[in-house]
């Protein structure tokens, strides 16, 4: 499922069948789960809450540091085996152990690390669950907003229903469609990534900054407009 | 490692994943992409 588009397929229909054979459900919901947040888009993730574990990233929609992630467990009990999989232990250093106060070694996969939580922890208490709504209704809505900008060329082809805050696309064939990316991205007027869908190469525009406004969605079609006509003259 | 097939959108086929599930009797764990 897509965050993009009111799925036909909801994570209810999903959570059923794992339901009727006692499967574990995990969902990774990278950009998607934060819509859960917003009163008026979490009908596009009903069901997730039915899930046994779910991943997310940080670094997109609270605008951290990149490779911030969150990993959550329903099971209390196997939040402690998860944390043995995950310390790691030497003679070095003092770990508190069972019992003991929460050490910070036992909950991540890597031993020496900067302090991601510090600044997920920050970003989530300076916006609250109304902050991350307003967000999800405000610049990474961009694109969602006004669909019908999409896709920016008439060659072009919108490959999916823009809702919230990605767009894919791609022209008419794998050739043009790499050749306008290049002269997008060559021209520094904005930046995205190709990818490929369905074995054919596309264009996947996703807005995450918060800084980001409509204008510079404008400018962004602008380029691509500038970038098409360039290559067709 | 299976992977369901999915729609043109990328979303899981949700009577595929039944047929996935009927076709074996081994734990499973589903992973379904929200994003």
């Amino acid at each position: 499922m897509r965050s993009t588009r009111a799925p036909s397929t909801t994570l209810d229909d999903i959570a059923d069948a794992a339901a009727e054979t006692g499967a574990w459900l995990h969902i990774d919901g990278a950009f998607g789960l934060w819509a859960a947040a917003s009163p008026a888009l979490r009908h596009l993730v009903k069901g997730a809450e039915r899930a046994d574990s779910w991943a997310f990233d940080t670094h997109k929609w609270l605008n951290v540091p990149y490779d911030s992630g969150l990993g959550l467990l329903r099971p209390p009990g196997l939040s402690q085996a998860a944390t043995g999989a995950m310390t790691a232990t030497a003679d070095l250093p003092v770990q508190g152990g069972p019992g003991q106060p929460r050490d910070a070694t036992d909950w991540a996969p890597t031993f020496s690390q900067r302090a991601r939580g510090f600044a997920v922890y920050a970003a989530l208490r300076s916006l609250g669950q109304r902050g991350v709504a307003d967000w999800w209704s405000g610049p990474a809505r961009t694109p969602g907003r006004s669909p019908r900008a999409w896709p920016p060329y008439p060659a072009a082809s919108c490959l999916n229903e823009v809702v919230i805050n990605q767009v894919l696309f791609r022209f008419t064939d794998d050739e043009t469609t790499d050749r306008v990316l290049r002269r997008v991205v060559d021209s520094g007027e904005a930046w995205m990534s190709g990818t490929t869908f369905d074995g054919r190469r596309a264009i996947r525009l996703s807005v995450s900054n918060w800084q980001t406004n409509d204008a510079d969605i404008a400018r962004a079609l602008q380029a691509f407009r500038a970038a098409v006509t360039g290559q067709v003259r | 490692m299976t992977v369901v097939p999915a729609d043109g959108s990328a979303r899981m086929e949700v009577p595929r994943l039944r047929e996935e599930f009927a076709a074996g009797d081994a734990p499973a764990i589903i992973c379904a992409q929200a994003g």
